[in-house]
């Protein structure tokens, strides 16, 4: 390969291979392939192979000063096209300092976790409830949004918040959850937040939460449970087939993801191409976003839409939400032996759920945090039987009080709100979540206040 | 002339496939479906 011993192009090209063959077709004297040899003409091996690990090390620092600086210009919240729905990842590091761009030394900040309830899925970006709490707590608090839309209690802003902790800030954390229901790491929508940190050691000691942990590396590997979904006789095989294979790589990808975050942890890439794609180019295709999935993806604008009134609760879909507002308190409640409903303490949804509000965060996130359970919409809640109304309500007070029990504050929102306020069976439209922020405001600075952040 | 021209190549060439490699990592990382795809 040094220029003494490389031929010219023009012998490269007028060297003809030799077409002696052995008795099984081989050539006998073979001779390299011409892209090789070209390849050989213009390249210094020594020096292509330091540019190889100096292009890597330069990714790599670039990626450092990236995971320590956010992306995101005017930041409102990780919307449809900055978000996992499409592909865009957010690493935790830019969360962190996203959550932490232009605050105050002083300021309390409100980190607004879980799902797409508080992120306010159908509240456009001028009246989403957040604008309204951040009036209602004043200049002493900075509210930032990290919530989206598939996040469970303890993903997305939990983890930002408890890393906002660590590094000595003054935080206060609103996350949503469901009537008796929390994720286990293992089953977390989008459990790359919580790895990724826990590789980097953002996150608080907690010895119980370490051994979950340790027990959600160990389910990972375990062979695949039997899907009911496959033994459907109507199922399309072909179809059940494509779940399989995507649930295999998702299997897959999850029982790498401590080596991967681990790899990321030292090298970066995440962080870099992440902030590529949000700044100059996209480099992934994926359904939604179609011919313009190379696009920067700073130049997609939030896309969240008001839904008119009459849209919001579509008949085809009436069976499918009651019965998404009938499960979540089925497991919990039983008939006591007076034939009322009272709450089954000893089934596995509660003992389950209360194991998982003890370890999903560290009792000094806990009693930072305001939880909030949600009532569904009146549209479909007026249509449940007294009895159902019994188990819902038997469901919600378990709930809250196993929460508090866990220490964290927690309450209910949306009891006495109209069909107007809500978007959907469980988010809510802007004058929901308005009411939603007058509810949490008065709780916020109570805690603020219990802390020691603020003074009155 | 050749020389810097060899020498350009290789660091050019080098530089590009490292970055490569880098972004490979962060790729091959990701899902194969965006996870709403997954999830429900």
């Amino acid at each position: 390969m040094s220029q003494s011993t490389s031929p010219s192009l023009a012998a490269i090209e007028t060297a003809a291979p030799p077409a002696a063959v052995d008795s099984a077709g081989h050539r006998a004297n073979p001779t390299s392939p011409a892209g090789e040899r070209i390849f050989q003409h213009l390249i210094i091996g020594n020096v292509f192979l330091i540019s190889v690990l100096v292009g890597f090390l330069v990714c790599c620092i670039i990626g450092w000063v990236e995971s320590h600086q956010t992306p995101f210009k005017r930041f409102l919240r990780f919307h449809h096209w900055i978000n996992p729905q499409t592909q865009f990842y957010p690493t935790v590091s830019q969360m962190i300092e996203t959550a932490k761009l232009d605050a105050q030394p002083d300021q309390v900040l409100v980190i607004i976790g879980s799902d797409s309830i508080l992120f306010g899925s159908g509240q456009p970006v001028r009246q989403i409830w957040t604008n309204h709490l951040q009036e209602l707590l004043g200049p002493k608090y900075k509210v930032v949004v990290m919530a989206y839309p598939g996040a469970a209690f303890a993903d997305s802003g939990a983890v930002v918040a408890e890393a906002l902790l660590k590094q000595n800030e003054k935080v206060l954390l609103v996350s949503h959850l469901f009537i008796g229901h929390l994720n286990p790491l293992d089953k977390a929508a989008h459990p790359h937040v919580f790895w990724e940190a826990r590789a980097r050691h953002l996150l608080l000691d907690d010895p119980d939460r370490e051994a979950e942990v340790q027990k959600a590396i160990a389910s990972f590997s375990e062979p695949a449970k039997k899907d009911d979904a496959a033994h459907k006789p109507n199922a399309d095989p072909e179809q059940e087939a494509k779940k399989a294979l995507a649930a295999a790589a998702e299997r897959g990808r999850r029982r790498e993801m401590p080596l991967g975050f681990g790899l990321d942890a030292a090298l970066r890439f995440n962080d870099l191409w992440t902030a590529v794609g949000y700044r100059n180019f996209f480099t992934v295709w994926e359904p939604l976003s179609k011919d313009k999935f190379y696009w920067a993806r700073k130049d997609f604008p939030d896309p969240e839409r008001p839904t008119p009134l009459e849209a919001r609760n579509p008949p085809r879909l009436y069976d499918e939400h009651m019965n998404l507002i009938r499960q979540w308190s089925m497991a919990l409640t039983r008939r006591g032996a007076d034939g009322r409903w009272e709450e089954d303490s000893a089934s596995r949804s509660w003992t389950d759920f209360e194991h998982l509000s003890r370890v999903a965060m560290p009792a000094e996130v806990r009693k930072r945090t305001l939880a909030v359970v949600t009532y569904e919409s009146p549209f479909y809640r007026r249509d449940l039987t007294p009895d159902e109304t019994q188990q819902q309500q038997l469901g919600l007070q378990g709930t809250v009080r196993r929460m508090n029990e866990a220490g964290y504050d927690c309450l209910t929102v949306g009891a006495d709100f109209s069909i107007e306020d809500y978007f959907d069976v469980i988010h809510f439209a802007p004058s929901g979540g308005a009411k939603m922020a007058d509810t949490l405001a008065p709780e916020l600075k109570k805690l603020a206040k219990q802390l020691g952040y603020v003074s009155e | 002339m050749k020389i810097v021209l060899r020498w350009t190549v290789s660091v050019v060439i080098g530089l590009f496939v490292g970055a490569i490699i880098h972004y490979s990592l962060y790729r091959i990382g990701l899902p194969l479906q965006p996870f709403i795809y997954m999830s429900f």
